[in-house]
């Protein structure tokens, strides 16, 4: 489902992304850099004005000068608090306002994302990113942003003053400065996979107790207490091995950054008593930048914390920025389409260059009509329904409405047009009120009680308590599956298009909601031009037109009762889902075994039901029938074969004389042409099969057919001992045989069959097939009780006449001769296409084979 | 060694006393005592070694400075040296054992609520929200784990701050009582200012969590908005309450400003304040310019273990109102099997029956269970599984003559599994989602992918059985997520096999060919299938009608239809909704067929 993954944003993107959102917010965030600044000054005045004081007071002062210091110190406080207030006020409302931007901007993007993109990405990543990636960034950007910003500056002025106080001295405050950079470059670039990892694997476990919490009653029912709760533990383990990841970068980090705070005042210690026993400080100098030194602690760690957090904010920012990336897939143009006449003309779709889901479908929609478009699934019904609602533009050939592109139209006119609706529905958090209004803002509740009317639902919402005002949706009242859909069509008929894609829209319904639900959606339909995509067919017999889709084409198209009398495929799944609908048929039509059928020489393989070519009976009330035709078809197929076999068999028979040539009273000839001589052992005389043989009792035709039921292959057999006709011989050639084979007597083993099976292909009325031979057919080849011989002959069955190959092999019995063939046969070369009802299929090809007794 | 922190979780994580939230914390503070002990211990060393400092610092002036870089200069640079060196030490342990502590209990915890959960049955969300006891784990426990993560913070804390108290009221009585009162008369006061903060970044983060809600619900009905319009409301809605966030944050950002400035202002006053008194007194010679600086450096020090000192507070506070949370999911008994076994299991091959309807599933039979109202059957084949002792009292069902509120509930889970009609599929890896007891090989698993007919998951699922499935199979449309769940019930090779309604999201085609390939599957095995379909109906060896409570009909399903009275003519009413129509075209509504 997820051909097209949405965009994830490059480093390079995130960075223009976020300098043009700091642009956009310049001002502001000039003012706050420029508060804190000067409050940062103001800070600045403690150690400074203390250095004075400890100088002073060396030299000996009055207390008149330290109130004058200490007064200097209040004012310096003073006004630090009060730009600090500002400051910190300036700079939140500056995170809020930035943060603020960034999601609305990223919802409006989301909102605006192709139809296209939506449609086949799903809602999965987006939602994600909506939540999870918007309150990841959240953190950084409401504060992290002016943290840094304050740190930064506060540093830079900190080592500023202790430079401008002491410039000698203040060297040495620099001395952690290595460590720093080392430590923190080797722990800032480790550190951001490692969190992730951290925060995924608490995510990880979160899920899990969801998952336990909310599938409690499976997870009891199944008694898979132990695996939730090894997957709780394994879950720990991992965020056991995330923490311990971050805990050693830390026990890097700590100890690194400490020592570094910790060598600093000391050296700043040591290389200013140097200084003033050089006389080149005084040690109120060094007294402020050992503070200043010690005051860089706090914005130093800071720092490293919020660049740490905006690294992992970073990774979220890049895939909320990429949902930017998606390109449009539709421009609108400007012309109005003249009237609601849908067309599609050559549409061809490709979800991937060269890969074809459709292929040239050409669909002209009546205005009114309700079509319905069923297939296998994969055959690119959806995709179908997509185009003709406008929401992939076509990879080749169009949609019109009114002679205008569905892609050129603006959203707003396409969706007056055209909607689609699928299974998938949502109850938005709002009022149902507002959940309709969706469809027509300027709705008035009378047309939302009509509307909620129309779909049968209005009882419903005004029995409940605060009626069209209740709240519902995530926390609200919650709708019923049904309930919900209701309001999804109550919405379409405050939209109003003339045309309706319905794609599958009740399918993931309970059936029996289902059934309920489209007394609902029939309101909805009145009047409009629809088209059903579905997998259940009285929606398809109710239609007006039927399109059948496979392999991504139109394969026949037409009424219900055209498609029916056409017996094609659609005609199939009609009878199966009849069938299927209706079992206590299927047992009225279920005949007996036939236990004791001889079938030892009977298999016929290749079953095929069809097309016969004879009348086309079907009207869909007699499908039944039509099941029994093909079957019949099929059946008459075999019978034909097993005829030809006989017909064969017979002439096999007649030369045969080595198996039984004494009882039968037939004597072998020798054959003319034989190049087996006299190893042949072939006795008789060819004079004595001249003439004309009769099928005699015991002899039998039948078939065996490989059907394929729900998977599983099932063989079938049925056989008739009804076999009547005549061969004659002339010389060692057989130049007539004729045999006919009653059809309707044929008994089919379903001891191992499927009664559905049965229901579909039933077995009786059969009409009568005759076989006969249309050319000499010489014997003499035959010398061997083994060998083939083949014939070649018409059979014809309930209209059609096939020319059919038979081969055979006899042998002599007390009776007469037996005579036995195999005819492998191919449904298709009848024009007969071997059914294949996705549970329920027979294979194309197969053998047939039968035994003649034969007697003079 | 120490640096090695134990490997969690740990394999038991005990029994704690439910009876107070005291209790709770008391009894997890001794499962840790030995961690918590080296912890407090690291903290107070750490504590104890920063707070030396400013006296280092002020020593260092005194003597050492004014004699320019001697020898007691450099004995003073190499205490503050060592000092340092403890500092960071004892930082760095102490911080990994901080981590530990935070870990252990935590970790419990979450072990603690996961066992719950997985044991509870139902009986959890009859009281509790999903969120809340989510929460538990995702909040709850690691505010429990930050009290003992923080222990070590405010007992060094503590100990620094009577350290310091003593050393400044030795040197100077009059500025250390000022010290030592000061700065808990300023942190009262900023402590005052935190409560109308904390209510509005409350408000914000409520106006917060309405806004991710409206996204996430914006976005999830993204393809109905933009199938039907009103994206611009949505937007505009979303702008709205995203708006209301950001004024509520500069409702936060105001208050929260006042309160940063009276922390310059407050504490600046009051260094202003030691460093005035201080300073006459060193000019009046009472006090040294060294002690000056001290006085000065403990001034601003001592506000670091004040902040620790209220932050425990709020941690502490935090954490009790964490545990009542914990000991509320904690204490919920499972519906069915809180008590133990007071009968054996009985053998194999035994009866399985629901004694007020009569409904029972003969061994090695396939029955299905019908009933013209789908709960009703439903609900009698979930209590055959025994999910709630005290509701099911009245309706007892025995295997084996035996009441199963008498058996070992997880022995009697391995005989009779009950696959609901909405079954919940779990993350994870597709073969280890079906193969729910790990004893099926992978043509088993496939087997019985085949049988319920969901072979197509194994392409829509990438990489197959070795593919995950996400959370809730979301990935699966709903059909699959039905089959697949059904082929997971029927890898549980269950003695008695309940399945609710297996097939009532698939279409007719597959619903046959499932009907037929579980019925071979089964074949011979205890199986109960509530459904009203005809194909699955057709395949069963006995179907059960339910009427009024009680079985009214037994037969197969031919019987069921062909024969004449009254009970047949329900069967045929519930089984067929064209049943009794002479034209096999019937494409009427149900109900008009009722009608």
């Amino acid at each position: 489902m997820n051909e097209s993954r949405l965009p994830v944003a490059d480093g390079a993107t995130v960075r223009k992304h976020t300098a043009m959102l700091l642009r956009a917010n310049k001002r502001p965030l000039a003012g706050v850099v420029g508060l804190h600044t000067v409050a940062a000054v103001a800070g600045l005045a403690g150690p400074l004005l203390l250095g004075g004081l400890v100088d002073a007071v060396a030299e000996g002062t009055t207390s008149a000068y330290v109130n004058r210091v200490v007064l200097t110190l209040v004012a310096a406080v003073l006004v630090q608090t009060v730009l600090i207030r500002f400051a910190q006020r300036n700079a939140m409302i500056f995170g809020e306002t930035v943060f603020a931007d960034l999601r609305e901007d990223f919802l409006a993007t989301v909102t605006e994302l192709p139809l296209s993109t939506v449609e086949r990405s799903g809602t999965g990543d987006l939602v994600g990113r909506t939540t999870n990636d918007v309150d990841r960034i959240q953190h950084t950007v409401r504060f992290g942003v002016p943290r840094i910003l304050v740190a930064t500056v506060t540093i830079t002025l900190t080592i500023v003053a202790a430079f401008f106080t002491a410039p000698l001295v203040a060297f040495a405050m620099l001395v952690g400065v290595p460590i720093f950079l080392v430590i923190g470059r080797w722990y800032l670039r480790r550190a951001a996979p490692a969190y992730q990892r951290e925060s995924a694997s608490y995510a990880t476990l979160n899920g899990t107790i969801t998952e336990s919490v909310e599938g409690t009653r499976t997870v009891d029912a199944l008694g898979l207490g132990g695996r939730r709760r090894e997957r709780v533990r394994a879950d720990l383990r991992e965020a056991f091995a995330a923490e311990s990841r971050t805990l050693n970068l830390r026990t890097v980090l700590i100890p690194g950054m400490d020592s570094a705070f910790v060598i600093a005042p000391i050296a700043v210690l040591l290389w200013g008593a140097f200084l003033i026993s050089e006389g080149a400080v005084t040690i109120g100098a060094v007294t402020t930048v050992v503070l200043y030194s010690m005051q860089l602690i706090g914005p130093v760690w800071e720092l490293i914390f919020w660049l740490d957090e905006a690294q992992v904010a970073a990774t979220s920012l890049a895939r909320l920025v990429g949902v930017g990336l998606v390109a449009r897939d539709r421009e609108a143009g400007d012309r109005t389409p003249a009237g609601e006449h849908t067309v599609a003309t050559g549409v061809e779709y490709a979800y991937r260059p060269g890969h074809n889901v459709l292929h040239g479908i050409d669909l002209d929609l009546t205005v009114g009509e309700r079509l319905a478009v069923v297939g296998p699934s994969g055959a690119g019904k959806s995709t179908l329904g997509r185009m003709l609602a406008g929401i992939h533009p076509p990879t080749g050939g169009s949609v019109k409405v009114g002679g205008v592109p569905l892609v050129e139209l603006p959203l707003e006119d396409l969706r007056r047009h055209v909607a689609l609706v699928t299974q998938e529905h949502h109850v938005f958090v709002g009022t149902i009120a507002e959940n309709l209004r969706l469809a027509d803002a300027t709705a008035d509740d009378a047309t939302l009680l009509d509307a909620l009317e129309a779909v049968d639902a209005r009882a419903w919402v005004e029995a409940l308590d605060a009626g069209l005002e209740t709240e519902v949706g995530s926390g609200g009242y919650v709708l019923t599956p049904a309930q919900a859909q209701q309001v999804a069509l109550a919405r379409l008929v405050l939209l109003d298009p003339h045309t309706l894609i319905l794609d599958e829209a009740t399918s993931l319904l309970d059936p029996r909601a289902a059934r309920h639900l489209e007394r609902s959606l029939n309101a909805v339909l009145t009047g409009r031009t629809v088209v059903a995509i579905a997998h259940r067919l009285h929606t398809a017999h109710d239609a007006d037109r039927v399109a059948v889709v496979d392999g991504g084409r139109i394969t026949e198209i037409g009424s219900h009762d055209e498609l029916v009398a056409a017996e094609g495929d659609y005609a199939r799944l009609w009878h199966s889902w009849q069938q299927a609908r209706q079992p206590f048929q299927v047992l009225h039509r279920c005949v007996p075994a036939a236990s004791q059928v001889r079938l030892a020489h009977l298999s016929l393989q290749a079953l095929s039901p069809g097309r016969a070519g004879g009348t086309p009976r079907a009207a869909r009330r007699t499908e039944p029938q039509m099941s029994k035709k093909k079957w019949i078809v099929a059946a008459i197929a075999v019978v034909v074969v097993v005829l030809v076999v006989i017909g064969g068999t017979a002439l096999y028979a007649k030369i045969q004389n080595d198996r039984a040539p004494e009882e039968l009273a037939l004597s072998t000839t020798e054959p003319a042409d034989s190049t087996d001589g006299d190893d042949t052992g072939s006795t008789g005389d060819v004079e004595d099969l001249a003439g004309d043989w009769t099928v005699s009792d015991g002899s039998a035709a039948g078939y065996r057919v490989d059907e394929v039921l729900n998977g599983q292959d099932v063989t079938v057999v049925g056989r008739t001992t009804d076999v009547t006709g005549t061969v004659t011989v002339d010389g060692t050639e057989v130049t007539a045989a004729d045999v006919e084979v009653d059809m309707a007597t044929i008994t089919t083993d379903s001891s191992n069959r499927d009664d559905q099976f049965l229901s579909i292909l039933s077995t009786d009325e059969f009409p009568t097939a005759t076989f006969s031979l249309t050319s000499p057919m010489d014997v003499s080849a035959i010398t061997d009780g083994v060998a083939a011989v083949e014939g070649t002959g018409d059979l014809t069955i309930a209209g059609v006449t096939q020319s059919v190959t038979v081969s055979f092999e006899a042998q002599s019995t007390a009776d007469g001769v037996e005579v036995s063939g195999t005819v492998p046969v191919a449904f298709s070369d009848y024009g007969i296409d071997a059914p294949d009802l996705g549970f329920v299929k027979v294979e194309d090809t197969g053998t047939v084979e039968m035994l003649l007794v034969l007697t003079r | 060694m120490l640096m090695i922190v134990r490997p969690l979780p740990l394999p038991d994580p005990g029994n704690p006393p439910l009876t107070s939230p005291l209790a709770f914390l008391l009894w997890q503070a001794r499962q840790q005592g030995a961690v918590l002990t080296l912890s407090v211990t690291c903290g107070i060393l750490t504590f104890l070694s920063q707070a030396i400092t400013p006296y280092v610092l002020g020593q260092a002036l005194d003597e050492g400075l004014e004699k320019g870089l001697g020898s007691t200069l450099l004995l003073w640079a190499l205490v503050m040296l060592a000092a340092g060196v403890v500092q960071v030490v004892a930082g760095a342990f102490g911080h990994r054992f901080d981590v530990e502590n935070w870990l252990r209990a935590a970790f419990s915890t979450s072990q603690l609520v996961g066992n719950k959960i997985s044991r509870s049955g139902d009986a959890i969300t009859k009281d509790l929200a999903t969120g809340e006891v989510v929460a538990t784990v995702a909040t709850d426990a690691m505010r429990l784990g930050e009290l003992y993560f923080n222990a070590a913070r405010l007992i060094g804390s503590i100990v620094a701050y009577i350290g310091v108290a003593i050393l400044m009221l030795v040197t100077s009585p009059s500025l250390g009582i000022v010290v030592v009162v000061g700065l808990p008369a300023v942190a009262a006061i900023l402590g005052l200012l935190v409560k109308p903060l904390q209510s509005r970044q409350s408000a914000q983060r409520e106006a917060s969590g309405k806004l991710t809600t409206l996204g996430a619900d914006t976005v999830s009905g993204l393809r109905i908005l933009r199938g039907i319009g009103g994206e611009g409301a949505f937007t505009d809605r979303y702008r709205q309450q995203s708006q209301r966030v950001r004024e509520a944050g500069v409702r936060v950002a105001t208050t929260q400003s006042y309160l940063d400035a009276l922390q310059v202002l407050l504490p600046g006053l009051f260094v202003a304040l030691v460093l005035w008194m201080g300073a006459q007194q060193a000019v009046a010679g009472t006090i040294t310019p060294g002690q000056l600086v001290t006085f000065y450096g403990y001034a601003t020090f001592l506000t670091w273990p004040m902040q620790n000192l209220t932050q425990s507070i709020q941690i502490t506070t935090r954490a009790f109102v964490a545990v009542r949370k914990i000991i509320t999911v904690l204490e919920v008994t499972p519906a069915a099997g809180d008590s133990p076994a007071t009968t054996p299991m009985p053998p194999h091959g035994v009866e399985l029956r629901d004694t007020t309807t009569g409904v029972a599933i003969s061994p090695g039979r396939i029955t299905a269970l019908v009933s013209a109202h789908p709960d009703t059957s439903a609900h009698i084949a979930t209590r055959m599984g025994r999910f709630d002792d005290a509701a099911e009292a009245a309706t007892p069902v025995h295997l084996g003559g035996v009441l199963l509120a008498d058996l070992d509930k997880s022995e009697l889970r391995r005989r009779v599994v009950v696959a609901e009609a909405t079954p919940h599929l779990f993350s994870g890896v597709l073969r280890d989602e079906l193969d729910v007891r790990d004893r099926a090989t992978d043509e088993e698993i496939l087997e019985a992918l085949r049988v319920a007919d969901a072979q197509d998951v194994l392409d829509s699922t990438p990489g197959g059985l070795d593919g995950e499935l996400p959370e809730k199979g979301r990935s699966l449309s709903g059909g699959q997520r039905q089959r697949v769940a059904l082929a997971r019930a029927l890898l549980t090779e269950a003695e008695h096999l309940i399945l609710v309604e297996p097939t009532s999201a698939v279409d007719a085609h597959t619903e046959a060919r499932i009907a037929d390939r579980l019925v071979t599957a089964r074949a011979g095995r205890s199986t109960l299938v509530v459904t009203a379909s005809p194909l699955v109906l057709d395949r069963v060896d006995e179907v059960l009608v339910v009427r009024d409570g009680t079985v009214v009909a037994t037969g197969t399903h031919r019987e069921l239809l062909e024969g004449s009275g009254e009970e047949h003519d329900h069967y045929r009413t519930i089984v067929g909704r064209s049943l009794g129509e002479e034209t096999p075209s019937a494409v009427r509504t149900p109900e008009e067929v009722a009608q």
